[in-house]
């Protein structure tokens, strides 16, 4: 089943007086349950093929279809219901929020969606990723690797239909990296999430099922891997 | 269940957040805006109350009732009600006899519990020492003053004779409790008992009588019976508070309430300004927090919800517990200026903390909103991102409102809507134009860089750096600047004004019914005594009787008309104008066309009366004089300064016209306190002269212009103070930027006195810059207000030029290192992981 489907997407940013093209006529379709690595060089538009497949930013021209909603026929707040209903994310910096606990920053899109078992899915969660001594911690007594660790429960703790990934080991040492990675795709099979990451790390891409190359706003290649 | 729920979750949040710097400094401005307000507002509104409650000692209550009638028994039924005490006199004019000799008195009959405020000031010798005595005269017994008694030869312990009943002169009134009513009248005052009102006879049909009733109570009780007298009284009856004691120290009053609310305005508009700061960067902080939320799939009214919930509870935390902290500190503030108060002090309210408290949190919430409310368009993509800026919300709907806010503020504050409106419009266009000038002061200075001193070269760069920060900086501080000059210059005008009230040596005894062919004798006698006197002025007795030739009785029915038309008039005459009076209409006699004929009598009316007698320049005016009519002509209408403690008149003749009457002189002069004897031998001297003393009346006046000028300096410091706090707190907004400015300064190897020097030489240039925009800006304002508003020569304030730079100097360096200590102490590390 697709449930990601983008059709003829193009995204293109004015700068002064000059457009400038960031994605060209991109199609893309994902298959639910499918491990997916976006690759390219820095610049490449990798970060906005992300925000624009997960509804954090709108189109220029084309569309996005994720679980069969058409994300560009939504505004702002529609797209903010399809991401609490079916989205998770982890992002290279953590996005952590600097003055909540552990346990507080896994709970708060469950608070958001106003759910009744929060605290203990939270918990259980932190205790999965292997902080359940750490839960009253701040981000900031908490290494990179536990950081990171604390936003994959909180990704995870929605139980979302896709989890995106912005780089999720570039702020992280080789060894931190890779755990966190067994970390991340033990989970993907153990929930049977579709994956989506954007990387530079080869070895990274390589455990993903397919890989999409893009180069300056151009989809062109696609690779199986697995 | 919900919005419960939400509430919870930005409650919690807010707890977390506490450890921010932002939130604290939110909180903190927030804070200050409730404690200055709270402080302020409960010292001066115990003050104002005690002042009050000390003039009230001048009319003998608290409030008065006047009327020609008899006063309804309704009105003591409701006082009584509301548990006020009352008392009533009954006044009238009549003879006294004592000692084959004759005198018209003007007799007040009170009641065994008058005063019901302050004391008569009585005596037991001619000019002896006054004591001050809360008690009315018994039965059988007067107290009459020393003028009455030395023009029938009578003394303490004689007998007068009132109407069919004879007295015991019991004492000498020096000062009747009761001030109100004319001191230059003629007569003197005589004070009875109520009950002895029916023995004398006098008093039958068609007698000039008037009745009086004093009240006095707590605060509210006087306010609700006032709210409920109000619509009953009719025409004839008039209520008196304390304006009806003396008008000098009501205008006096009045200035220092003035004064006060206006520093307590001003401490909340800097405190406001410091919010918009503070709130400014705490938005931007958390650009990154509201677009998590939203990536997390929180629609924007969640997040909407959430940080107005968050503001909510600032404002909570802010304005509850600065309201109360100020509350406290009220009571150290009158500890520190306890020497200078009265002792006797009105009680606390609570009702200025709980007003402080609405306002605070209302200050925050309308300045603040807009950039919080802007945190729900932050787009999500800016997790990815970061350059992503939020979409701008309607900010002009919302500076809209918090000026609509700050005029109700100062409207409260003030009790005067128009001065109200022009001063928070005023101030905020000159926010706006602070913005706008301190960017071409910061791109002027730029081009004229390399002529300046390194020092200022050096704080420019930094300056132009960061000129989103340095622009907010420069504008509030040139704010605080103009606001403290402003502050300081009026407290000088005040002071001006009221030392100009009441100098060293103002005359403290006026005589009157100096004859004329007695007046170089008089002259003389007070020249051998070296006391300096001011001019004779003549006075003629005489009753204003029609207006263009219709009787007065006829136009306004009884007791409807000015009280100048039921009795006598002190009429001058004068060739040139007095300095202290102006022309407000019409012209001098000088100017007016000569060789009129047939000739014409032209006067010039004092403006109040004028307008009440509803008269127009040109309009013909009779008296009668003695029995002679004199029918004039309005030349001009004069504004008089009542409260100047000289002679004054409300109609002022041609000298050729006038002096044919029959004339005597007043003249005021002063007299060491300590030789008041010497009176008696004046008296012996000139026994038809009457003197009349007003030392005490001058005393309490001094006194309650020292008290409420030291209390005007208290606050004064108040405001300097709350000013350098929250110039401290504006200082601190973009104390992180500073913090990650240093930490890669000193990895990239720079000493602790590099950043120190760094710092240094923005803090100067930031000082110099604002307090040239200040000093620019407020030279422009008083300019303005001198030559189009009041009309006279405008200097430049150059003590101002001087002080306010140095006060900035010393302020914001003081205030900026001890902010940026840990800036200098920290370690790279530390502040990088501070920052992260």
């Amino acid at each position: 089943m697709v449930i990601i489907d983008a059709q003829n997407v193009c995204k293109s940013l004015t700068l002064a007086d000059q457009s400038l093209d960031i994605l060209t006529r991109l199609n893309l379709k994902v298959q639910a349950g499918e491990s997916l690595a976006i690759v390219g060089k820095s610049g490449s538009g990798k970060s906005t093929l992300l925000s624009l497949l997960a509804g954090l930013d709108s189109v220029s021209s084309g569309h996005i279809f994720l679980q069969g909603k058409d994300l560009t026929a939504l505004d702002e707040d529609g797209r903010a219901g399809v991401r609490k209903d079916h989205v998770g994310f982890i992002f290279q910096n953590f996005q952590l929020l600097p003055h909540l606990s552990a346990l507080d920053n896994v709970m708060l899109p469950l608070e958001l969606s106003f759910a009744s078992d929060a605290r203990k899915k939270a918990v259980g969660w932190l205790q999965k990723v292997g902080l359940g001594e750490r839960l009253d911690h701040q981000p900031n007594q908490l290494s990179g690797g536990e950081q990171q660790r604390v936003a994959i429960a909180r990704a995870f703790a929605c139980e979302p239909d896709i989890l995106f990934a912005d780089e999720p080991t570039g702020n992280l040492d080789e060894h931190t990296g890779q755990t966190i990675i067994d970390l991340l795709f033990n989970l993907n099979s153990e929930q049977s999430i579709t994956l989506i990451l954007v990387t530079h790390d080869d070895d990274l891409a390589k455990q993903c099922q397919r890989q999409v190359h893009l180069e300056d706003g151009v989809l062109t290649e696609q690779v199986l891997t697995a | 269940m919900k919005h419960w729920k939400l509430f919870l979750l930005a409650a919690k949040h807010w707890i977390n957040d506490l450890r921010s710097n932002e939130k604290r400094l939110l909180i903190l401005a927030t804070l200050l805006a409730a404690v200055s307000m709270s402080m302020i507002s409960s010292f001066s509104d115990r003050l104002s109350r005690t002042m009050q409650y000390r003039a009230s000692e001048l009319i003998a209550a608290d409030l008065t009732i006047f009327s020609s009638r008899e006063i309804n028994d309704e009105f003591i039924r409701k006082a009584s009600e509301l548990g006020l005490s009352h008392s009533q006199a009954l006044g009238f004019s009549t003879m006294a006899f004592a000692n084959d000799q004759l005198q018209l008195v003007r007799v007040r009959s009170v009641q065994e519990n008058y005063p019901l405020k302050g004391y008569n000031q009585l005596a037991n010798e001619f000019y002896g020492k006054g004591e001050f005595i809360k008690a009315a005269p018994a039965p059988g017994k007067v107290w009459a003053e020393e003028r009455i008694l030395q023009k029938l030869n009578a003394n303490i312990g004689g007998a007068i004779e009132i109407g069919e009943s004879v007295f015991q002169i019991e004492r000498i009134l020096q000062q009747d409790a009761d001030r109100s009513g004319s001191l230059f009248s003629p007569f003197g005052r005589l004070l009875m008992s109520r009950q002895d009102v029916a023995k004398t006879g006098v008093i039958g049909e068609g007698s000039r009588i008037w009745y009086k009733h004093y009240y006095a109570g707590s605060e509210d009780a006087v306010a609700n019976f006032v709210s409920w007298l109000e619509p009953r009284l009719d025409k004839t009856q008039k209520l008196g508070g304390i304006k009806d004691g003396q008008e000098n120290v009501s205008s006096a009053l009045g200035k220092a309430q003035q004064y006060l609310s206006l520093a307590s305005l001003i401490s909340v508009l800097l405190a406001a300004v410091a919010i918009a700061l503070c709130a400014q960067r705490y938005s931007e902080r958390h650009f990154n927090t509201a677009a998590l939320l939203r990536c997390l799939g929180a629609s924007s009214e969640q997040v909407r919800t959430i940080f107005v919930y968050k503001l909510m509870l600032t404002a909570l935390l802010g304005a509850v517990c600065g309201a109360l902290i100020g509350f406290v500190l009220h009571f150290a503030l009158l500890e520190v200026v306890a020497d200078i108060l009265p002792k006797d002090l009105m009680p606390a309210r609570f009702t200025p903390v709980l007003v402080s408290m609405l306002c605070a949190a209302l200050v925050l919430m309308l300045i603040a909103l807009a950039p919080i409310l802007n945190l729900n368009k932050v787009s999500p993509a800016r997790v990815l991102r970061r350059e992503l800026k939020p979409r701008s919300v309607q900010a002009n709907v919302f500076f809209v409102l918090a000026v609509t806010m700050m005029v109700a503020l100062a409207f409260l504050l003030t009790k005067n809507l128009i001065l109200s409106v022009v001063f928070v419009v005023g101030l905020a266009l000159l926010l706006l134009i602070y913005g706008l000038l301190s960017t071409a002061m910061l791109a002027g200075l730029k081009r004229v860089q390399g002529y300046l001193p390194s020092t200022l070269r050096l704080g420019l760069t930094q300056l132009n750096r960061h000129q989103y920060y340095a622009r907010s900086q420069i504008a509030a501080f040139a704010f605080i600047f103009t606001s403290v000059a402003l502050i300081w210059i009026v407290r000088g005008d005040l002071f001006e004004n009221w030392q100009s009230q009441v100098p060293e040596g103002t005359p403290n005894h006026f005589a009157i019914n100096i004859l004329p062919d007695q007046k170089d004798d008089f002259a003389l006698a007070m020249s051998n005594k070296g006391l300096a006197t001011s001019d004779f002025y003549p006075m003629v007795r005489g009753r204003l009787t029609h207006i263009n030739n219709v009787d007065v009785a006829d136009l306004f029915k009884e007791d409807e008309g000015p009280e100048a038309l039921k009795r006598e008039l002190n009429l001058t005459w004068s060739d040139t104008l007095r300095l202290d009076e102006a022309i407000t209409d019409g012209d001098w006699f000088d100017e007016l066309p000569e060789n009129s004929s047939p000739a014409v009598n032209w006067i010039s009316l004092e403006e109040e009366l004028a307008r009440r007698l509803n008269v127009n320049i040109g309009d013909d005016v009779s008296f009668n004089m003695a029995g002679q009519t004199l029918v004039t002509k309005i030349a001009s209408f004069r504004s008089v300064k009542w409260d100047n403690f000289r002679p004054n008149f409300y109609v002022v003749f041609t000298p050729e016209v006038l002096s044919q009457f029959h004339h005597t002189y007043i003249n005021s002069f002063y007299l060491p306190p300590q030789e008041g004897r010497w009176l008696l031998q004046l008296n012996q001297q000139f026994k038809a002269v009457t003197v009349i003393e007003i030392e005490q009346i001058l005393d309490q006046v001094r006194q309650i212009l020292a008290q409420t000028s030291l209390a005007v300096e208290a606050i004064l410091l108040l405001v300097l103070l709350c000013a350098m706090v929250l110039m401290f707190a504006t200082l601190l907004s973009t104390l992180s930027l500073r913090k990650h400015e240093a930490a890669l300064y000193r990895t990239f190897g720079a000493s602790e006195a590099t950043i120190r020097s760094r710092i240094r030489s923005e803090y100067i240039t930031l000082a110099l810059v604002s307090s040239l925009l200040a000093l620019l800006s407020f030279e422009g304002i008083s300019l303005a207000l001198y030559v189009i508003i009041f009309k006279v020569s405008w200097q430049p304030h150059i003590t101002l030029w001087l002080m306010v730079p140095l006060l900035a100097l010393s302020s914001i360096l003081f205030a900026g290192f001890y902010a940026n200590r840990d800036v200098l102490k920290a370690s790279p590390r530390q502040l990088l992981q501070e920052i992260n």
